[in-house]
């Protein structure tokens, strides 16, 4: 938005919306102006971050007087314009459209999942359609989405398109397409294969696009519930920051309405018998990883590590770009070290049978359901949206309960005590962990990142090692930034010694497992953080605690691997 | 007298469509040549004289377009041949490409000289396979000739022409939809603006034109805008291809004068279509393409130009005249327009993808008879405006004109339909 000190005259246009004069800068759309003046007109297809590509007509305007109607979405406002957004033609036209789209769309919205929280249900209330003029049918629709844990129910989509761009423009994934024509106009893969055939790396933006209920996760809850209700499974949880950012919008707790103390007491209250702090695994992770990046400097390899959030990235990485293969970290992510500690794999911190980890993550409940990586029957990893369900079907008020601690994951210790002072982890390699995991956290609670904007997913930073030596780290939001980076490798010119790659272009924090209100959520303020003061001398989370674990188990967390 | 003029089929069938001697012979390349001494903005300004419609259907002032595109000064900048005819009962682009190559060749190349552009496009409808040859082969010949290629007529201009085709979607003949296909990408239409002039194919400026106005081009520059426009109606210049098709006796394509003759001699005339086959009595004939209006008797006495054609809310469109005798049920040929948007339709927005649909479901079942209720019909009403006014593109916007006009000219037989059963239904061939 421009400003009074970047005031110039040019720079603004002024329209009537409605009767309602305002001044919006040049460039911006009807659809746009219409918001800045609190006008609100009806959109299915429009959607943050997106450009705009008029489909569903329902935003439909009339521009200085009569004529052809415009869409307000891809009509740029123009000085002295006239717009008319809600006489009566367009209250019909509009009812029209979603009466067209009702014509086809199933009418079990008391079962749906989307129920009370629908953009086709919504205009359809508010807009006043009672009745179905145009017949009762329904789709019987099947896709081969239908096959993956993107997708229950494609005959519930109104083909917005949203998921497409989200898709092919946001991320430049092209795992979806939109395919054939006219009443075979349909959201599919390319070219009719398979989404595991493709390059889907499951990060769910396609998802969190979706007004309705087409493209959603399996019902990680459904299958957790009974292992939470039985007496003789014993169940353990870790859950990251961002998933109470989620509760709290979900929930409408307000930011700071729910603590991590809270949370532990909700989840012991829902069946757990164990929550244990998440910052422990991430920790060991880092370490972990520190570890290998330590061994590879030495090495003087070209790019000594490559770490990604999530398996589908290293995936997809080996079906584009095999030769970048060698540069992936072969450290266990927290979640994986977190999910092969239950005891049927041998736990070393904890000994329950069933791992749950609660992130704003797709893909990793993805891998529960494809096995892709190290899933395992017995760790479910459950997305923000799972844990809502959880909580409103036992109709918890997660502000009333009281404080619980964390856990403490039990470490197996030859001599009895907890501790062992001295670690096996050199000065570098401490160093190094403590940059990787605070560079981990930055990737999780995203930045000032703007989809809008391309080209802006990358963040660089350099370490000064207290040894002189100087490590250059780069974070990678979106697939987008990834390939670019990805291609890099192959050429032999990436400018980094450590790449992380978050493939969700907003980081966790609007995560493709998040609460469809966190990412809805305009007010949301996203930390922006210092990078150059980022990696400084702050401890790992747990430092003492994991750096005792590290030396007696050292040997076995590798081992697992 | 004859009704006919012939500038744009001048010599068609008669001369040999790859033969530039042949087509030098009938006064071929006798305005590239002209167009070589004249200034591009001179050019253009006979165009705008000439008032020369798009005679793709739009009928957008092509003078109006080309001087848009002269006014950008980005380039290098394209030259787009709009070939892809898939407006049922249109054949009149084909009748040029096939017997006439080089009159299309010509005017592009004059449409190159104006604009500085080095590259042009003809993207040829997929099922006009043959057609894709003999251009070729055109294209080769005027190569040759120098006509063609780096250097033409020994000037510094260079100007090559490239044949694309698409894969036989009709909505590909939209514009932008065209440029997309013609780019590799999904034939569906972008949104506008930009408009093409300024964002076109590679996102560079363009020039899109139909086959006939390009090939109307050089009589333009030969005879000067101000008599072109003589020849046709003062508020459109020229002359119009006409195909004639369904139940007239001489079906095929004429070229006749804007503003001359009417409706009636087109369909009647035995220099036209020779009134009506057998024994059947004219019932209706639908203009323009699928796209396009019905007119009943009521409306033959008609001039045939935009303006006259536009009052009575018809169009000129392609310039097709699909004849229907009094066998035929305007609900049942309705109901063949009906299939033929759902099938073409390309899916993108909900007026035209929903829509059409259930236009066509209203409409069988209005053909069964049980569709009686006022309410049921004001429905259908609705959903006919909605799509019309609030459709993606031309495709949605345009194809309920059908019914919309045929309403209007037989409402007894469309809301009564069952008085009508005794009708013979669906024996008629849909061209």
């Amino acid at each position: 938005m421009p400003t009074v000190e970047n005031f110039e005259k040019d720079a603004f246009v002024n329209l009537s919306i409605d009767g309602l004069s305002v001044t919006v800068p040049k460039g911006a759309t009807i659809l746009e102006a219409a918001k800045a003046t609190g006008v609100i007109i009806p959109t299915l297809c429009d959607y943050s971050g997106l450009k705009p590509r008029a489909v569903c007509r329902l935003c439909v305007v009339e521009v200085d007087g009569g004529g052809r109607l415009k869409a307000a979405c891809a009509t740029e406002a123009t000085q002295g314009a006239q717009v008319v957004t809600n006489n009566r033609e367009l209250m019909s036209i509009r009812r029209n459209v979603i009466e067209l789209l009702l014509a086809d769309h199933p009418k079990d919205c008391l079962l749906c999942t989307r129920n009370l929280d629908c953009e086709l249900q919504t205009w359809a209330f508010r807009l006043g359609v009672r009745s179905l003029p145009f017949g009762e049918g329904e789709a019987s629709l099947k896709s081969q989405l239908e096959d993956t844990n993107l997708s229950q129910n494609m005959s519930k989509c109104i083909k917005c398109g949203r998921c497409v761009a989200a898709c092919q423009d946001v991320q430049e994934t092209m795992a979806l397409c939109a395919a054939n024509r006219s009443i075979h106009y349909e959201i599919s893969s390319p070219y009719g294969k398979t989404i595991a055939e493709g390059p889907c790396v499951f990060c769910g933006e396609c998802l969190t696009a979706c007004p309705v209920s087409a493209l959603e996760e399996k019902d990680g809850a459904l299958s957790l519930m009974p292992s939470l209700d039985k007496e003789d499974i014993k169940t353990a949880a870790i859950f990251s920051p961002q998933v109470i950012v989620g509760l709290e919008d979900a929930l409408d707790y307000g930011a700071g309405g729910i603590s991590s103390g809270k949370m532990v007491s909700a989840l012991k209250n829902l069946g757990f018998d164990r929550v244990y702090p998440r910052d422990f695994f991430r920790s060991m992770a880092a370490l972990l990883e520190a570890k290998e990046l330590c061994e590879n400097l030495s090495k003087e390899k070209k790019v000594a590590c490559v770490s990604t959030c999530s398996p589908y990235v290293r995936a997809y990485a080996a079906k584009y770009y095999p030769e970048a293969i060698p540069f992936f970290s072969s450290s266990p992510n927290p979640m994986e070290l977190f999910s092969m500690n239950g005891r049927k794999k041998g736990g070393i911190f904890f000994e329950e049978a069933e791992t749950v980890s609660f992130m704003p993550c797709l893909a990793q409940g993805a891998e529960r359901e494809e096995a892709v990586g190290i899933g395992s029957q017995h760790s479910y990893h459950l997305t923000v949206r799972d844990l809502v369900k959880l909580f409103k079907q036992k109709n918890f008020n997660i502000g009333s309960f009281g404080y619980s601690p964390f856990d403490c994951p039990r470490i197996f210790s030859k001599n009895g005590s907890m501790v062992k002072e001295e670690a096996m982890v050199s000065e570098e390699q401490l160093e190094l962990a403590r940059a990787i995991c605070e560079l981990k956290k930055v990737g999780e609670s995203g930045r000032g990142y703007s989809r809008s904007v391309p080209g802006n997913g990358l963040l660089e930073v350099n370490l000064e090692l207290s040894s002189g030596k100087s490590v250059s780290f780069h974070l990678v939001f979106g697939m987008g930034q990834a390939k670019t980076s990805l291609e890099e490798i192959v050429k032999g010119n990436l400018k980094a010694d450590y790449l992380l790659i978050m493939a969700c272009p907003q980081g966790c924090l609007e995560g493709g497992g998040q609460a469809l209100k966190t990412i809805h959520n305009p007010h949301l303020t996203r930390e922006v953080p210092n990078i150059s003061n980022m990696i400084t001398k702050s401890k790992l989370p747990l430092e003492k605690e994991v750096l005792g674990a590290y030396g007696e188990v050292y040997g076995q967390v590798m081992s697992l691997k | 007298m004859a009704k006919t003029l012939k500038l744009v089929s001048l010599g068609a069938g008669e001369i040999d469509p790859i033969s530039v001697s042949e087509y030098r012979g009938i006064g071929g390349y006798r305005a590239l040549e002209k167009a070589f001494s004249m200034r591009p903005k001179e050019i253009i300004g006979e165009v705008l004289e000439a008032k020369l419609l798009g005679r793709g259907g739009a009928a957008y002032p092509a003078g109006k377009k080309w001087a848009q595109l002269y006014d950008i000064h980005e380039t290098p900048k394209y030259i787009v041949c709009n070939a892809d005819e898939g407006e049922p009962g249109t054949f009149k682009d084909r009748l040029i490409m096939e017997k006439l190559p080089l009159r299309l060749i010509e005017g592009m190349t004059i449409a190159g000289l104006v604009f500085g552009s080095e590259h042009g496009y003809i993207y040829v409808r997929g099922e006009y396979r043959k057609i894709q040859k003999v251009l070729l082969r055109a294209i080769e010949a005027a190569k040759k000739e120098n006509l063609l290629g780096k250097g033409i007529m020994g000037s510094s201009f260079s100007f090559d022409i490239e044949i694309v085709s698409g894969a036989g979607a009709y909505v590909c003949g939209e514009n932008s939809a065209l440029l997309n296909s013609t780019e590799g990408r999904v034939g569906r239409p972008r949104i506008k603006p930009p408009h093409l002039a300024e964002v076109g194919l590679f996102l560079m400026p363009t020039l899109v034109n139909n086959v006939e106005s390009l090939a109307s081009i050089p009589s333009i520059v030969v005879m000067g805008g101000k008599e072109y426009l003589s020849l046709g109606h003062p508020d459109s210049g020229g002359t119009k291809l006409v195909c004639l098709s369904g139940r007239v006796t001489s079906p095929g394509v004429y070229e006749v004068p804007l503003g001359k003759v009417s409706l009636r001699d087109l369909i009647f005339d035995e220099e036209f279509g020779g009134g009506i086959q057998g024994e059947g009595e004219f019932k209706f004939v639908h203009l323009g393409g699928q796209s396009g209006a019905i007119a009943s008797k009521a409306l033959l006495d008609t001039v045939y130009s935009y303006s006259d054609l536009r009052k009575v809310g018809l169009t000129v469109g392609s310039g097709a005249l699909v004849v229907m005798d009094s066998g035929v049920s305007i609900l049942e040929y309705l109901k063949k327009v009906s299939e033929f948007f759902v099938h073409e339709s390309c899916g993108k927005c909900v007026p035209c993808r929903q829509g059409n649909r259930v236009l066509l479901k209203f409409l069988a079942r209005l053909s069964r008879g049980s569709l009686a209720s006022e309410g049921e019909l004001l429905n259908l009403k609705r959903l006919i405006s909605a799509m019309s006014r609030a459709s993606f593109c031309g495709l949605g916007q345009t194809s309920a004109t059908a019914l919309k006009s045929a309403w209007k000219a037989f409402p007894a037989e469309l809301e009564r339909p069952a008085a009508f059963d005794k009708l013979q239904v669906g024996a008629f061939p849909l061209p």
